[in-house]
C-alpha cells in the first residue's frame, strides 16, 4: 500500500515539477515584435532593428552573426516600449546573410535573417593575379589571369559580373569580355610563337586593374653548328683554342635565352674525352680550351643537354717541338734536357711536361720522375742515395718525343 | 672526559659544516650550470612548423576536386586543408580570448581587419565565444594554374557555439552553415581572402536508418557484470593484458549464467585523438573472446576523461570515431556507453558543459554506428533522467541501501516510462576492517545484500550488471584516491577473492 501511495505521490510531485519548469517561460517570456520591415540591404547601408516590447524587458539583447563572427548587442535606444538595435559597421558592410537572435534570459525570443547585397554602385576594386610570370614560346604553355573584383567594402562581386580583359603582344591588342563565377573570373593567356612580353590588364565596372606581365621565353634550342679557331695549330701547350657556334634558335626562330649552357665534348686520338663549357649570348656560345703539348687529332661536338646538338668538327695539331738535346754530367747523375725550341726556334713556354722512366740493366722498372720546363730547360739529378752505382736504362719523354739511353751511373 | 667529548663534538661540527658548505657550493655551481643550459631548444632556430594536429581535428572531407584550373595535387591539398583548419582554429581561439594572436598567419590583410573589428567589438561589449566546428564537407571550385589561389565551397559546416557575457554562459547554439572560401598562398601560408556564407546545397546523401531493435531486446534481458581482470584493475588493455586470463574469467562469467559484460576504454590509454592500433587490436581480441564465450559486451568510452571543453571536442570526436568504426561490426558488441558517471563532473566542470559534450557525442555515435544503442552510465537513478530523450536506454548505478532501491527505481520508471532501464552498476564491498572502524559489511552481509537485491531485480525484471567479479589487489589512486580509508573499500567488491576463491555471494549471483 505504502509502495503504491509513494508511486502516486512521486508522479504528482514529478508532474508538478515538470510544470514548474515550463511555467516560467510561458509566464515570463516577454512579448516582442519586430517592427522593422526591411530585410534587404546593400552593404554599407545603416541597419537598425526596431522591436516593440514592454518597458520591463529592456535588458533584451541581440546576437548578430555573419560569416566572420558573432557579437552580442545591447539596445542603442529604449523608449516608448520600443527598443532599437543598430548593427555595427562590420556587420552592415559585409555582404551575405546576417542572422540575428533576440535573447532574453538565455532564451531566444525571435530570430531572423537580413540579406545584405554587394554594393556595386559606390566603387569597384580589382585584385588581379597573373601567373606563372614566364612561359615558353610555342603551343602548349599559358599564363592564367585571375581577376577578383570587390565592391567598396571588399565584398566579392556577385557571380555573373562582366569583366573586360585586354592583352597586348607586339602590335596586337586583344580585348574580350568574361564573367565572374565563384568570386572571380579567369582567362588563360596563351603563349605566343615569338618570344617577348605579354602585357595584360582588366577592367570591371569602370575600374581598371594594374598592368601585369608575363615573359614569353624562347623554347628549347634546336640543332646548331660550331667552328673552332686559333692563332696557329701547333701543339705548343700554350695557345688558346676557341669554339664558337652560329646563332642557336628554337623551333620558332627565336634566339635561345642568354645563358643557355652549351657543353663541348672533345675526343682525342686515344679516345680520351675532354670537355669545356660556355653560355650563350645573343644566341652565340663561345668556349675556350688550351692547345695540347703534342701532336693530336681532336673531334669536337657541342650539346645543349636534353635539347640539341651540333655538328662534329675535327681539329689537328702539328707538333711544335721537333727535338731536344740531352746532356749527362757528374757521373751521368745530372741530366740536363733542353733547350726546347718551338716552331720558330723560340723557347717553349714554361710548363712542358717531361717524364723520365728509370729501369735497371735487365729492364726492370725502378722509378718515374717528372718535371716541367722552365725557361726552356729542365734538369733531373739522380742522387747517390737514390740510385746506387751501376748500369741503367733511362727513357725520356717530352712533347710526344721519346729518347732512350743506356748509362753507367757512378760517382756522387 | 668532558674535554674529550667536547673535542669530538667540535670536530664533528667542523667536518659537518665543511661538508655542508661544499655541498652548497657544488649545488650552487650545478644550479648555475643548469640555468645556463636552459632556454630555447636549439632546433627552434630552424623555425620548424609546429604540428597543429593535437588541437583541432574536425571531420573534414573533400567531395570534389575537379576544377577547370589545375589538377589538385595531394601535397597542396594537404597544406590547404591544414591551413584552412588552422584558420578556423585561430579564429575560435581569438573569439574565446578576444585576442588577435595567430590571425595574421591565416587571414590576408583585408580579411584580418574584419576579424579584428569583431574582436574589438566583443572586447568592448564584454562578450566572448567558445566555438568549434564538427564537420566540414569541402568541394573544390578552382585552383589556379600557378597554384597560388584556391576557391572552394565548405558545405554544411556544423558549428557549435557558446555565448558568454563576462563569466556567464548566456546560451549555446548549434547550426549548420555553408561557406564559399577563397584562399591565397602567401609566404608559404594559405590564407583566407574571402569568406562568404552561401545557401546550403540540397543534401542528397541517403542516410541509413538506425536499426537497434534486436539489441534493445537483448538489453532488456541483461544479466551482467562490470569486468576488470583481477590483476589489471582499471587497466584492462594495459601491459598486463593476457588473453588466457580473460578467457578463463569470461568462462567463469558464462558459467554463472550471465550474458553480458561491461568493459571500459580509457581516453588517454587509447591514445586520445590518435587511437593506438595496438590497443584496438586488444579490444578486438576481448570482443572475440566474449563472442566465443557467448557474452555480449557493453563498451564504456571516455573513462578517465574529464575535460569536456569545447576547444577539444573535435579531438574526442576523432577518438570515438576511430574506436566505433573499428568494432561496430563485431557480433559481440551490444551497445555504447559514452561515459561513466559524468554527473559527478557537473560541479567541477559545469553541468551545461558536460551535457553539451554528451549531447553531441550521442549524436555522433548514433551517426557512425546505426546498429548499436547508446547510453550514459549515470551514477544514480536521479541523475539518469538527464538526456533521457537522447539515449536509447537508461543506465544508472546504485550503491545505496537495497531497501530504498525500489522507490528510486519507481520514480525513474514513472519519469521515463518508455525506455529500457539498466541497473548498470551496483554492489557491496565486503571490507570490514581498521580503516572503516569495522563498520562495513563482511562477506556474509555482502551475501545478504545481494540476496535482497537479486530478488528485487528478479521480481521487477530489471536488467542488471553488478560490480564486480574479483576483489582487487591494486586499485589505482586515480579511482578512489590514495588514502586507505577511502580506497580500501574498492578492493573488496568482488564475488571472487583475489586468488579466485568463491565468496558467499557468488552463489546468489550465479543464475544457473
Amino acid at each position: 500500500m505504502y509502495f503504491r501511495l509513494s508511486i502516486v505521490f512521486y508522479i504528482i510531485i514529478l508532474g508538478c515539477s515538470s510544470k514548474k519548469e515550463q511555467q516560467p517561460t510561458q509566464k515570463n517570456a516577454p512579448k516582442i515584435e519586430l517592427l522593422s520591415k526591411k530585410n534587404n540591404f546593400v552593404a554599407g547601408d545603416s541597419i537598425t532593428l526596431l522591436f516593440k516590447t514592454e518597458a520591463s524587458n529592456y535588458n533584451i539583447k541581440l546576437q548578430v552573426k555573419n560569416a566572420y563572427g558573432n557579437t552580442l548587442l545591447s539596445p542603442s535606444k529604449k523608449e516608448n516600449n520600443q527598443i532599437l538595435f543598430s548593427l555595427p559597421k562590420n556587420y552592415t558592410r559585409l555582404a551575405g546573410p546576417c542572422r540575428w537572435k533576440v535573447l532574453y534570459n538565455k532564451e531566444i525570443l525571435l530570430h531572423g535573417k537580413l540579406d545584405i547585397k554587394t554594393n556595386t554602385s559606390k566603387a569597384t576594386y580589382i585584385e588581379s593575379y597573373f601567373g606563372p610570370r614566364s612561359v615558353t614560346a610555342g603551343y602548349n604553355d599559358y599564363s592564367m589571369l585571375t581577376i577578383s573584383p570587390t565592391d567598396f567594402y571588399d565584398n566579392p562581386l556577385d557571380d555573373g559580373t562582366e569583366v573586360t580583359v585586354k592583352y597586348q603582344f607586339l602590335e596586337n591588342i586583344t580585348e574580350l569580355k568574361i564573367t565572374t563565377q565563384n568570386f572571380f573570373s579567369f582567362y588563360n593567356v596563351r603563349s605566343t610563337l615569338k618570344s617577348g612580353r605579354i602585357l595584360v590588364t582588366s577592367e570591371c565596372n569602370g575600374t581598371t586593374s594594374k598592368e601585369l606581365t608575363t615573359i614569353v621565353y624562347p623554347s628549347n634550342a634546336t640543332n646548331f653548328s660550331i667552328q673552332a679557331s686559333s692563332a696557329h695549330n701547333y701543339a705548343d701547350g700554350n695557345q688558346i683554342l676557341t669554339f664558337t657556334s652560329d646563332v642557336i634558335k628554337d623551333e620558332f626562330g627565336n634566339t635561345v635565352s642568354n645563358g643557355t649552357l652549351v657543353t663541348f665534348i672533345i675526343k682525342n686520338e686515344n679516345n680520351a674525352h675532354l670537355y669545356t663549357i660556355g653560355t650563350t649570348l645573343n644566341g652565340i656560345v663561345e668556349a675556350k680550351t688550351l692547345h695540347p703539348d703534342k701532336a693530336s687529332n681532336w673531334e669536337v661536338q657541342a650539346f645543349v643537354t636534353g635539347a640539341a646538338e651540333s655538328n662534329t668538327i675535327e681539329y689537328t695539331f702539328k707538333s711544335a717541338i721537333k727535338d731536344y738535346p740531352v746532356t749527362f754530367s757528374k757521373g751521368n747523375r745530372n741530366i740536363d734536357i733542353g733547350p726546347f725550341e718551338s716552331f720558330m726556334k723560340q723557347l717553349v713556354p714554361d710548363g712542358i711536361l717531361l717524364k723520365l722512366d728509370i729501369y735497371d740493366k735487365d729492364g726492370k722498372f725502378i722509378e718515374t720522375k717528372k718535371t716541367t720546363t722552365k725557361n726552356g730547360v729542365c734538369t733531373i739529378f739522380l742522387g747517390e742515395h737514390f740510385l746506387p752505382q751501376g748500369d741503367y736504362i733511362l727513357k725520356l719523354e717530352a712533347a710526344g718525343i721519346s729518347k732512350e739511353f743506356k748509362k753507367n751511373i757512378h760517382g756522387n | 672526559m668532558a674535554i674529550k667529548l667536547n673535542k669530538a663534538l667540535y670536530r664533528t661540527i667542523l667536518i659537518a659544516t665543511f661538508i655542508a658548505i661544499n655541498a652548497l657550493i657544488i649545488f650552487g655551481i650545478g644550479s648555475a650550470w643548469a640555468f645556463m643550459n636552459t632556454g630555447a631548444d636549439k632546433t627552434s632556430m630552424l623555425h620548424l612548423e609546429v604540428p597543429m594536429e593535437d588541437v583541432y581535428k574536425p571531420n573534414m572531407k573533400w567531395v570534389n576536386l575537379e576544377n577547370p584550373g589545375r589538377p589538385m595535387e595531394k601535397q597542396a591539398l594537404g597544406e590547404i586543408t591544414n591551413d584552412y583548419m588552422n584558420a578556423w582554429h585561430v579564429r575560435n581561439i581569438a573569439y574565446k580570448k578576444n585576442d588577435r594572436y595567430g590571425i595574421e598567419d591565416f587571414y590576408t590583410d583585408s580579411a584580418r581587419v574584419r576579424l579584428y573589428d569583431h574582436i574589438d567589438l566583443n572586447l568592448k561589449n564584454n562578450n566572448w565565444y567558445k566555438r568549434t566546428t564538427l564537420n566540414h564537407t569541402a568541394s573544390l571550385d578552382f585552383y589556379t594554374a600557378d597554384g597560388t589561389m584556391v576557391v572552394f565551397k565548405d558545405c554544411n559546416v556544423e558549428e557549435y557555439q557558446e555565448t558568454y557575457e563576462g563569466k556567464k554562459l548566456l546560451f549555446k547554439e548549434k547550426d549548420t552553415t555553408s561557406y564559399q572560401v577563397m584562399m591565397l598562398l602567401e609566404d608559404g601560408f594559405w590564407r583566407i581572402r574571402h569568406l562568404k556564407e552561401i545557401p546550403a546545397p540540397i543534401d542528397t546523401t541517403k542516410i541509413e536508418k538506425r536499426n537497434i531493435k534486436d539489441k534493445i531486446k537483448k538489453i532488456e534481458t541483461i544479466k551482467g557484470i562490470n569486468y576488470y581482470p583481477k590483476d589489471s584493475s582499471w587497466d584492462t588493455f594495459g601491459k598486463k593484458f593476457n588473453d588466457t586470463i580473460i578467457k578463463q574469467d569470461f568462462k567463469i562469467i558464462n558459467n554463472m549464467g550471465l550474458n553480458t559484460i561491461r568493459i571500459f576504454i580509457q581516453y588517454e590509454d587509447f591514445g586520445k585523438n590518435n587511437v593506438n592500433p595496438k590497443k584496438l587490436a586488444l579490444l578486438k581480441k576481448v570482443l572475440d573472446i566474449a563472442q566465443e564465450t557467448n557474452l555480449d559486451v557493453l563498451i564504456t568510452l571516455f573513462d578517465f576523461y574529464g575535460d569536456y571543453d569545447v576547444s577539444n571536442w573535435t579531438l574526442t570526436h576523432r577518438h570515438a570515431e576511430t574506436i566505433v568504426n573499428a568494432v561496430k561490426h563485431h557480433p559481440a558488441l551490444l551497445a555504447w556507453d559514452i561515459k561513466n558517471e559524468p554527473d559527478l563532473d557537473f560541479e567541477s566542470r559545469e553541468k551545461q558543459r558536460v551535457i553539451g559534450w554528451l549531447e553531441q557525442m550521442i549524436e555522433n555515435i548514433k551517426a557512425w554506428d546505426k546498429h548499436h544503442p547508446v547510453t550514459i552510465g549515470w551514477s544514480s537513478p536521479e541523475a539518469s533522467v538527464e538526456l533521457a530523450n537522447n539515449v536509447d536506454f537508461i543506465s544508472f548505478h546504485y550503491y545505496r541501501e537495497p531497501s530504498k532501491f525500489i522507490d528510486a527505481y519507481s520514480t525513474l520508471r514513472a519519469t521515463i516510462p518508455t525506455k529500457p532501464k539498466v541497473l548498470q552498476e551496483y554492489g557491496m564491498s565486503s571490507y570490514k576492517g581498521l580503516w572503516n572502524f569495522y563498520r562495513g559489511a563482511d562477506e556474509q552481509e555482502q551475501l545478504e545484500y545481494y540476496t535482497e537485491m537479486q530478488s528485487i531485480l528478479k521480481q521487477e525484471k530489471i536488467p542488471y550488471m553488478f560490480w564486480t567479479l574479483y576483489d582487487f589487489k591494486n586499485v589505482p589512486s586515480s579511482v578512489a584516491g590514495s588514502l586507505p580509508w577511502k580506497s580500501k573499500k574498492q578492493h573488496f567488491f568482488g564475488c571472487l577473492d583475489t586468488i579466485g576463491n568463491k565468496k558467499p555471494a557468488f552463489k546468489v549471483l550465479s543464475v544457473n
